[in-house]
């Protein structure tokens, strides 16, 4: 059931009725059930799964205290799980086993739906149990619910005990509420069916096909990348943020303008928000308090540290592991030319230091995510030496229009047209368009606009899997 | 509440209102286009008194002109740019739905066009033909994913809008501009768009490098018998033909003789011609053909003439 199908609108609307209708006492249960269908439907597989991690976890977290032993159990029972999830889910097979004369061949994305993202929920858990930074949950329906909740299974944003457990009342959703969540779930349809959809298959075309293009071609499928990647993932929370709302709860933002930063230290306070956050308390401020003594040293162990943990993440390759290289180096250049660049700053004019920034912070982001996209490090590789190499085409149409806008006919030109000025519209308008999506009132035109360009030039026959679903 | 619930259900007439106008418009947009071979035909008459049908290789490789200086029957080429069988029996419904019925059809068939891995049922061609009762049976049997959203206003455009927005837009500057004539022959022919791969001969069996095993389509089957079977049902004489296959090529498909042999019985059953060119001297040779099966514009030439002189001789004298 994907956020960006109708099956799953369909679902949302019962769901918000029935729960703004349903007595106070049975609303949380609801939502528990809810949530059971929207992952069971996945796969049962992903069901018991979320169950299994949720009940252990609990039990443990309930008994944990003073026991480090324990805690050490429960951590590398959560991190093994991550790990595997990641390693299976970058094999092809997933995992087959055979049980006398049937086979089995349990594709790993099915298994774990949302592993990786909850599983960081319940080590924060246990971790802030165990340090008596908070104490366990009375309630295991309350528990479950925070590791299952519909709008936030699938890929975050990743909550801590204390942002989404406190909101588990039986109060009714407000009409604000309502009308905000509206709001919001339309901003990202429109950014994952206009947008990110629509960019998807030039992107596609250039990284599968990396020793094919001149640099001009490459450098044009990056940066359609990270914009791809930009527009589907900020989509899918502000769908998730915009569902969650309609139910009554608010969940942790995940962007802020990223593409707008000035600086790549800037960019990962902007950038999938809930998971950076979540590095930082229990990787990053960990890593730089123990090592304290050492002053700067500390901090680039901490940031090394952060990127390494969030490269196993998101999965298990080379790729992922230069890509947090990338950042790595990125932000320790950054923190030995932070004075330089602030006596920079007030030199030169505001507007040119800031436009000088943007382009800079988007193009280093933009090269690591070759890395990112790329299927290997050589294929990786490869695309960065043919930015490097004929960066001119040499035949336009066949070289460089005919595989953005995939045959290059007349029609797909228009459509290649198209998404690149509506892309460019909304990253010019994105402020007002968040703030439109965060209005707390029914704003009719709006809606209108949305649903009409949804309409009119979203995608529905081809529609993708959210990018980060992968992870 | 009750505000939020009103503004709601005002949100959601208008946009069910502006969806219906939508709809009308581009509608009115697709019918004007006269590049759309669907509204050209329904705009002109065209009235021919034979009719070649098929995918792209109809298309591309069948000139009118040439057929009609042997015959002396006015041919006009309903072939289709990337279609099946289902696109073609829809295409010659909506002629003979406004035409004159032709004398003779000749319907193009190879073992690519039984194999659904070669071209696709373009489902948003008929977008605005939808809510015809035979339009809508093939859109439930081909694409019911789509066919099933119908109902929704303007969803029959919006599930396919990266295919129609650009025909509409060019459809509006032809109703503007009064612009009549298609980008197309008048007498339906296309010439074929491949002229890079006409200078590299030598890519054209790499097609097939691993050799290819053709898959029998059942759907295919089901459309190829429901196209000849209405042409029969307006007394039209059908001839199935298969146009020139670069020699070379047949070495790496190992089952095209079982394929050929299944659409000969086919035709048996119906009792016509499938007519084959394949031992055509052009056959031999690479600088004719920009694809295995796809001819250049000079081997559409001497093939469309041959076809000319097959029709005179052999079908007009039956």
């Amino acid at each position: 059931m994907q956020f960006n199908s109708f099956l799953f609108l369909f679902f949302l609307l019962t769901v918000v009725i029935l729960n703004y209708f349903l007595s106070s006492r049975y609303r949380l249960s609801f939502l528990l059930f809810s949530s059971f269908v929207f992952i069971g439907y996945f796969s049962l597989a992903s069901l018991v799964a979320v169950l299994f991690f949720s009940i252990v976890n609990f039990y443990i977290a309930k008994n944990i205290s003073g026991r480090s032993f324990l805690y050490v159990i429960s951590l590398l029972f959560n991190v093994s799980a991550i790990v595997l999830f990641n390693y299976f889910n970058t094999s092809t097979q997933g995992i087959s086993f055979k049980l006398s004369e049937v086979s089995f061949n349990i594709g790993s994305f099915i298994v774990a739906l949302g592993l990786s993202f909850y599983s960081l929920q319940n080590i924060a858990y246990i971790t802030d149990i165990y340090f008596k930074r908070s104490t366990p949950q009375h309630s295991i329906l309350k528990y479950v619910l925070y590791n299952s909740f519909f709008p936030k299974v699938v890929s975050g944003p990743v909550l801590l005990p204390n942002e989404l457990m406190p909101q588990m009342s039986d109060n009714r959703p407000s009409a604000q509420m309502l009308a905000s969540g509206i709001n919001r779930l339309l901003t990202g349809l429109l950014k994952k069916m206009v947008i990110a959809d629509r960019l998807f298959p030039a992107v596609q075309e250039i990284f599968d096909t990396p020793e094919t293009y001149n640099g001009l071609t490459t450098l044009a499928g990056v940066y359609l990348f990270t914009l791809q990647l930009y527009f589907d993932f900020s989509g899918y929370t502000d769908m998730a943020l915009g569902a969650a709302k309609m139910l009554g709860y608010d969940l942790k933002e995940n962007f802020n303008l990223p593409l707008r930063s000035l600086s790549i230290t800037e960019f990962w306070r902007r950038w999938h928000i809930s998971l950076i956050s979540w590095f930082s308390n229990y990787i990053y401020y960990p890593v730089v308090y123990r090592l304290r003594a050492y002053k700067k040293t500390a901090v680039f162990i901490g940031v090394a540290a952060t990127f390494l943990v969030s490269a196993v993440w998101h999965g298990i390759g080379l790729t992922f592991l230069l890509w947090a290289l990338c950042h790595v180096i990125y932000m320790s250049f950054e923190l030995l030319t932070k004075s330089f660049r602030t006596n920079l700053s007030v030199r030169v004019p505001v507007m040119f230091y800031k436009l000088f920034s943007i382009f800079i912070v988007f193009n280093a982001v933009c090269f690591s995510n070759i890395f990112f996209r790329a299927h290997s490090a050589t294929h990786a590789f490869q695309l960065i030496k043919n930015i490097f190499s004929n960066f001119i085409p040499t035949n336009w149409m066949r070289d460089f229009v005919a595989p953005l806008a995939q045959s290059g006919n007349l029609n797909e030109l228009f459509n290649g047209i198209t998404t690149v000025v509506i892309t460019l519209l909304v990253l010019l308008f994105e402020r007002s368009l968040t703030k439109k999506g965060n209005e707390t009132k029914i704003n009719i035109g709006y809606i209108i606009m949305c649903v009409m360009l949804i309409m009119v030039f979203g995608v529905f026959s081809n529609a993708e899997r959210f990018i980060y679903m992968q992870f | 509440m009750r505000s939020v619930l009103g503004k709601l259900l005002v949100s959601f007439i208008v946009i069910w209102i502006a969806l219906l106008g939508l709809s009308k418009l581009y509608d009115f947009a697709l019918l004007h286009n006269s590049n759309v071979k669907a509204s050209y035909i329904q705009k002109n008459k065209i009235d021919a008194d034979l009719l070649i049908l098929g995918t792209c290789q109809a298309v591309w490789i069948v000139q009118p002109s040439l057929i009609e200086k042997h015959t002396q029957l006015k041919t006009y080429n309903l072939g289709l740019n990337n279609s099946d069988f289902s696109d073609n029996y829809l295409y010659l419904y909506m002629y003979l739905k406004r035409n004159k019925t032709p004398e003779y059809l000749f319907l193009y068939i190879s073992p690519e066009t039984m194999d659904l891995h070669y071209s696709a049922f373009n489902t948003y061609r008929f977008a605005t033909f939808v809510g015809d009762a035979v339009v809508d049976s093939v859109l439930k049997d081909c694409d019911n994913n789509y066919f099933k959203w119908t109902s929704i206003p303007f969803m029959r455009y919006a599930y396919y809008n990266n295919n129609v927005n650009f025909d509409v837009m060019q459809g509006l500057k032809h109703f503007l501009t009064n612009k009549t004539t298609p980008h197309f022959k008048d007498n339906g022919y296309e010439q074929a768009i491949h002229p890079i791969k006409e200078t590299d001969p030598n890519a054209v069996v790499q097609i097939y490098p691993d050799g290819f095993v053709f898959t029998w389509s059942d759907l295919r089957e089901k459309y190829l018998r429901k196209t000849i079977e209405l042409a029969q049902q307006h007394n039209i004489k059908v001839t199935l033909y298969e146009s020139p296959l670069l020699k070379e090529a047949i070495l790496h498909l190992p089952n095209r003789m079982e394929m050929l042999r299944k659409i000969k019985s086919v035709a048996e059953e119906y009792g016509i011609e499938f007519v084959q060119f394949e031992n055509m001297k052009i056959a031999d040779s690479s600088k004719y053909f920009f694809s295995s099966v796809g001819l250049t514009t000079k081997g559409s030439v001497i093939f469309s003439d041959s076809l000319g002189k097959y029709i005179k001789n052999k079908i007009m004298k039956k």
